[in-house]
């Protein structure tokens, strides 16, 4: 669970092109203002690329903060 | 690739590239946020510092006014998303707001397209309402209608800088469920996948590498296992494997047909084989199914050098540049070669599975082409249609001569600052076969011969009832003083293979003997240089009255007094401004 957050940061960071270290923890679009609806989109992409998985539409509406996201991950990476 | 592999190879690349930059701008009614840096990935590997600016999200009629100055736009207009929700309310529109959307759309196209008329590079996806089939609409017949006459108006209105891409076929290639994500439609507006962009990027390179005059110019082909099945050296003409009755000799048969329809439209074709050229040169004169045929082939390699020193030699004798050549072969080590050797050159190999040989060429094709319609290619293809409807009058006439009386021949000719010196020069590079001396010069050359109170040049412009040949013929001329008489030497006379056989030559000469007799010239002198493309021209001199006076080494030198030459007019061409 831990090494999928901190990969998830990884990939946030790289997408909104800062630092691993420019990203607080849990952070989400609200306290990130890099992080918009486009940004977001490139993140899904780049998520399930990484991953390998296709979020459902449910997983979708959920994936918030980063937290939530590294759990969404895990559950579905455990369950597969 | 993963889009962020290529998002962090895109900014490394993007740092390293010097040249200017090329500005691109993707306008679009949907999100397309992922094609900026694959497309400018996929440029960038090509050397082109290309910089993807994206436009507002949905405002393709005002971005089109914004971007019209930028090097290149594309315009990525889904009809699914015209208007929100179109997807799913297009059947309930009435027949009435049918017509006006209808018209308001087709007004939009227009007057984007009219924006972008100025643009060099305008690349533009037809309408398709494919994406909204499966997961939202069943079958919305207004939504394909519509797409049907926007594609009708798209064809009316495009410039030659402005290339329509059939989008359904890129689709195709993938698959709509692997092309289309509707998971964030709603949310984002985004609807193609990172896969669909990669592929998309690749399909419209062609008009890219095309419109900065990098398209390539010449095919390279190997002939064993490459034109033909087999080796001809081995299984002979019977063995060898082309016909339309077996499944290899057909695939072959398909092959050269491409070919020569990519021969048609412009490429021009080399062979580079190891083998007897006599084996080979029996297959093309000799095989009922060759299609490629002599005249289509300007250069043959065929020998047993390396291959990579033969394709250097086309380049040397075409003068083309190594980075217009695309080679073919069927050999990994002749391809090996040739790439570690020239670089620059495109080698492709032919399939292990020859059934993917014929998509190989149609991959290959594009590659080719100017994109544009400029005017020097309507007027190509102008060219040819004349040229056919020439061949299919030649049968109705009796002899040769009705059909040359019957052609209403005309000829233009230019001297001194009137030439086209680029042209000129070109003539001097590439003309091979009616050409007495085969010197080469380049456009500098020229100039400075024009320059030169000693050289006159001579070129003619030839038409007849069919169309027009252009600058096809040329005559430089050095004077000189022998014994207190002026001297004119024929320095270079040459003619395109396209205006042969129409006795031109002998009116043209007939001109400019007119043109030194006023220069009150006394003596004149030529020369035969042989080449293994000339020997059509060897007797000229002779079949105009000059007298030989030596003869070794496929070298002849000519003299005569000009008042000895008996040249008469030929009746049938006119000769304009006489």
């Amino acid at each position: 669970m831990q090494k999928i957050k901190e990969n998830v940061v990884k990939l946030l960071a790289d997408i909104l092109d800062l630092s691993v270290e420019d990203i607080p923890n849990n952070a989400s679009p609200d306290i990130l203002e890099r992080w918009d609806s486009l940004k977001h989109m490139l993140l899904v992409m780049s998520l399930e690329q990484e991953f390998d998985i296709k979020f459902t539409d449910d997983e979708l509406t959920d994936l918030l903060t980063v937290d939530l996201i590294a759990e969404i991950i895990s559950e579905r990476l455990s369950n597969d | 690739m993963k889009y962020l592999d290529v998002v962090m190879e895109n900014r490394k690349i993007g740092t390293m590239l010097k040249s200017p930059v090329y500005k691109v701008s993707i306008i679009s009614n949907i999100t397309i946020v992922p094609l900026k840096d694959i497309l400018e990935l996929s440029l960038r590997k090509e050397g082109i510092n290309a910089e993807v600016t994206l436009g507002d999200y949905d405002s393709v009629v005002q971005d089109s006014i914004r971007f019209a100055s930028f090097d290149a736009v594309i315009v990525i207009w889904e009809a699914v998303n015209f208007i929100n929700g179109l997807h799913y309310c297009a059947e309930n529109l009435t027949a009435r707001e049918r017509k006006d959307f209808r018209q308001k759309m087709e007004a939009e196209v227009r007057l984007v397209m009219a924006n972008l008329r100025n643009t060099p590079l305008v690349i533009v996806n037809n309408f398709s309402a494919a994406s909204s089939e499966k997961n939202f609409a069943l079958d919305f017949g207004f939504l394909d209608q519509l797409c049907l006459g926007l594609n009708q108006t798209l064809k009316e209105t495009a410039h030659p800088n402005q290339v329509i891409v059939d989008i359904e076929k890129i689709l195709i290639t993938l698959g709509i469920s692997d092309a289309i994500d509707y998971r964030q439609f709603q949310q984002t507006k985004s609807l193609y996948t990172f896969g669909f962009f990669e592929i998309y990027a690749e399909s419209i390179k062609p008009a890219f590498m095309s419109a900065l005059g990098r398209a390539k110019k010449i095919l390279v082909l190997d002939c064993d296992n490459t034109l033909w099945g087999g080796v001809i050296g081995e299984d002979g003409l019977e063995g060898i494997k082309l016909s339309d009755t077996d499944s290899k000799g057909s695939i072959f048969l398909e092959i050269q047909t491409l070919i020569k329809v990519m021969r048609k439209r412009g490429v021009i074709l080399a062979l580079c084989s190891k083998n007897n050229s006599h084996d080979v040169d029996n297959v093309i004169h000799k095989h009922p199914y060759m299609v490629i045929k002599d005249d289509e082939i300007v250069l043959k390699k065929v020998n047993w050098k390396d291959k990579a020193q033969n394709i250097n030699e086309i380049a040397v004798e075409l003068n083309i540049g190594l980075d217009s050549f695309v080679f073919i072969d069927d050999s990994p080590f002749e391809i090996e070669l040739v790439k570690a050797a020239l670089p620059q050159v495109t080698c492709y190999k032919v399939p292990e599975n020859l059934s993917e040989y014929p998509n190989l060429i149609k991959k290959i094709m594009p590659h080719f082409y100017s994109l544009s319609s400029t005017l020097e290619d309507s007027t190509k293809t102008d060219m040819y249609k004349a040229e056919s409807a020439r061949k299919s009058e030649i049968s109705s006439y009796e002899t040769l001569e009705d059909y040359l009386v019957g052609l209403g021949l005309e000829l233009e000719i230019a001297k001194g600052n009137n030439i086209p010196i680029e042209r000129v020069a070109q003539l001097t590079q590439k003309t091979n076969q009616f050409n007495l001396t085969t010197k080469r010069y380049t456009e500098a050359d020229i100039r400075n011969m024009l320059a030169d109170d000693s050289y006159e040049i001579f070129c003619f412009n030839l038409s007849d009832r069919f169309g027009n040949y252009g600058v096809t013929g040329l005559a430089i001329i050095s004077f000189y003083e022998v014994d207190n008489k002026l001297t004119a030497l024929f320095d270079s006379f040459l003619m395109s293979c396209r205006v042969i056989g129409r006795t031109v030559e002998k009116q043209f000469f007939y001109e400019i003997l007119k043109d030194l007799r006023n220069k009150s010239v006394y003596y004149l002198v030529s020369n035969y240089f042989a080449t293994p493309k000339n020997s059509q021209v060897k007797n000229f001199y002779e079949s105009i009255g000059f007298i030989v006076y030596s003869n070794k080494d496929g070298k002849k030198d000519y003299q005569i007094e000009l008042n000895q030459v008996a040249l008469e007019k030929v009746p049938y061409i006119r000769v304009i401004g006489d």
